[in-house]
């Protein structure tokens, strides 16, 4: 540059003497650097750099600026008061969020990190994190979409599992609680997270078969056909779970995930846009059906603590994700109008001491309490019924059964036989919710 | 690094211009921002309250989409949707439905809408699932879905798919008669 004779000569000596601070980041002047990036990554992909770079490109971009806001807040606040509580070093807990729109993949905010002025390594893009249960759902799905096998009633084993591969190695699962629960329903299973039984309901599926699933939520990266991929041992980005979930979310719809709508010449000529598309991925019956058994996941299972703050009214489905020694702590939940994706972790992949219910959940409910979200509900009717069940047996139930649950079912897959509990006295029916509103 | 650095240097001033000038950022400059929608019900519940949580047996739906009440700025957009495509401008109808779509995602009618849009546009492929979207949106509405398994007729004729097509428009008649 000096030689071009745009700076002088003592400004490139200077220049010289600094370090090049490649990796540490800078305060970027600009808000929001990491969804910035993210808007950059897009362009990319359709315009050469000489495009972006010149002069008066107008960028119409996704952004919410008050949920961008409401994630970065959230972010910074609980990691501090996470590391205050636990007594923890300062600043080594990391954190990464995306925001999308449930219907439409509309990226809303995005946060690369815990300091959200930083420039630098973007942990919801790059961060390439291990899964754990936040893949579970996927196994799930896989088993409802065979309806005269599984339904969210059907009673999953969860006694102790020894696999043996044909190389002998053994893989044994234990639950997080290093308890086994017997027989299980299996909207109960996914609740509380139980590995053994996922895993042996895996194992019964086939690899081929959930990863064949995976791969028409969206996931595209290379999975490894080992049976500790039914519980998560995989990496993936933040935003690439988002696009897991937001094909969970939007009812069986791939739909991809934009930042940008359109660009615009600087002198307002439409040059490109990004139109919404989707694709239909999983039938509508089975997202629901699946979609239903994360929101008992949020209402009685591991991220019940959603309605410590979120009202009790606003339905939400999610999962928690932990993984090995506590180095991984995940939610994705989403309501009827947004989904949000949180991890927490370390950098240096050390443990740190959460799960995803005592990490990333406290974070999203954060974020997600600033909202007036409507609830996630069924929005399918036409070829589904709901039941009441007993969930120790998993059969029909009546109002002699305490515990009895509400279902959705597949016409025609609901069990025909009476629990024990049930002595004839009979339950409000099993509304149709719907229908009952069309009435 | 200068590269780098000369592409920083032009690249994030005009993002930045775009993003803080017109937050949320996909709303024209020149309009004024519009309303946020409408929130559906009256009263909206405190957003802390104690952990008390009912049986998930107990969980009450929320009305369906199609009978919320419209935000006046998903008609407005609707309108200039219709208006654009009327004057043979297709792409901005369909702009303008997205938009519409971003502030009431779950409502089934301007699904179909930007299905018809993109279906006029030659898309057929998409069109269809499009309408395939909005009929996931809309559980009981047979008036809706019946129109959208006729506009997956025409998307299948338009792709040579004949028996595809005459399935859909069987559906579409089932659907009318109920």
């Amino acid at each position: 540059m000096a030689r071009m004779k745009l700076i002088d000569e003592q400004e490139a000596t200077r220049a010289k003497s600094q370090q090049l601070n490649i990796g540490t980041g800078r305060k970027a002047i600009n808000t929001f650097p990491a969804f910035l990036d993210l808007v950059r990554r897009q362009l990319q992909t359709d315009y050469r750099d000489e495009d972006i770079t010149s002069e008066g490109l107008r960028i119409f971009s996704t952004l919410d600026p008050q949920v961008q806001w409401a994630l970065e807040r959230s972010l910074q606040k609980r990691l501090n008061e996470i590391e205050t509580e636990h007594g923890s070093a300062r600043g080594k807990l990391e954190g990464a969020g995306v925001v999308t729109s449930v219907q439409g993949g509309e990226v809303l905010a995005l946060a690369g990190g815990r300091d959200p002025g930083f420039a630098g390594f973007n942990r919801a893009l790059d961060a390439s994190r291990q899964v754990g249960s936040l893949l579970k759902p996927a196994v799930y799905l896989t088993a409802l979409e065979h309806p005269d096998r599984y339904t969210l009633a059907t009673l999953l084993d969860d006694s102790p599992l020894t696999w043996k591969a044909r190389n002998g190695t053994v893989w044994a699962p234990q639950n997080y609680d290093r308890q086994n629960h017997g027989m299980v329903p299996m909207y109960l299973a996914l609740a509380h997270s139980y590995n053994v039984s996922t895993a042996r309901l895996g194992l019964d599926l086939g690899l081929d078969a959930v990863i064949h699933t995976l791969r028409r939520l969206g996931v595209e990266r290379k999975l490894n056909p080992y049976p500790s991929l039914l519980l998560g041992a995989t990496e993936m980005t933040p935003f690439e779970v988002t696009r897991m979930y937001e094909t969970y979310a939007s009812g069986g719809f791939v739909t991809p995930l934009r930042a940008i709508t359109a660009v615009l010449s600087a002198d307002n000529e439409p040059l490109q846009r990004y139109p919404l598309n989707v694709h239909a991925a999983i039938k509508p019956e089975y997202a629901q059906l699946i979609n239903t058994a994360m929101m008992y996941v949020v209402r009685i299972g591991t991220g019940q603590a959603i309605y410590r703050v979120l009202p009790a009214n606003r339905n939400v489905a999610g999962k928690t994700g932990t993984t090995d020694d506590l180095r991984d702590s995940w939610f994705a939940g989403f309501t009827g109008d947004r989904l949000g994706v949180v991890w927490v972790g370390r950098d240096d992949n050390k443990p740190t001491g959460l799960t995803g219910a005592t990490g990333a959940l406290k974070v999203w409910r954060d974020v997600f309490a600033s909202f007036q979200d409507s609830s996630w509900m069924q929005t399918v009717t036409e070829g589904m019924e709901n039941h009441w069940i007993d969930p120790a047996t998993g059969l029909l139930a009546d109002s002699s059964c305490p515990d009895a649950v509400q279902l959705p079912f597949i016409t025609g897959s609901a069990p025909v036989q009476y629990a024990p509990c049930a002595s004839g006295a009979t339950l409000p029916p099993a509304v149709d919710w719907f229908k009952e509103l069309f009435r | 690094m200068s590269v780098l650095r000369f592409r920083a240097g032009l690249l994030w001033p005009a993002l930045l211009l775009l993003l803080q000038g017109c937050a949320p950022a996909y709303y024209s400059p020149r309009e004024p921002r519009l309303p946020p929608p409408v929130v559906e019900q009256g009263t909206q519940p405190p957003v802390t309250q104690p952990a008390q949580v009912p049986p998930a047996s107990v969980i009450t739906p929320e009305p369906l989409p199609a009978q919320r009440p419209q935000s006046p700025a998903v008609v407005a957009l609707l309108d200039t949707a219709e208006r654009q495509a009327n004057s043979g401008d297709l792409e901005s109808a369909a702009a303008s439905l997205e938009r519409a779509i971003g502030i009431d995602g779950r409502n089934p009618v301007l699904w179909y809408h930007l299905a018809t849009v993109r279906l006029a546009q030659g898309n057929a492929k998409e069109a269809e699932q499009l309408a395939r979207k909005s009929t996931s949106l809309a559980p009981g509405n047979s008036v809706q879905q019946a129109r959208n398994w006729e506009l997956i007729a025409r998307a299948r004729q338009a792709q040579d798919d004949i028996r595809g097509a005459a399935a859909a428009e069987q559906r579409a008649r089932d659907l009318a008669g109920r």
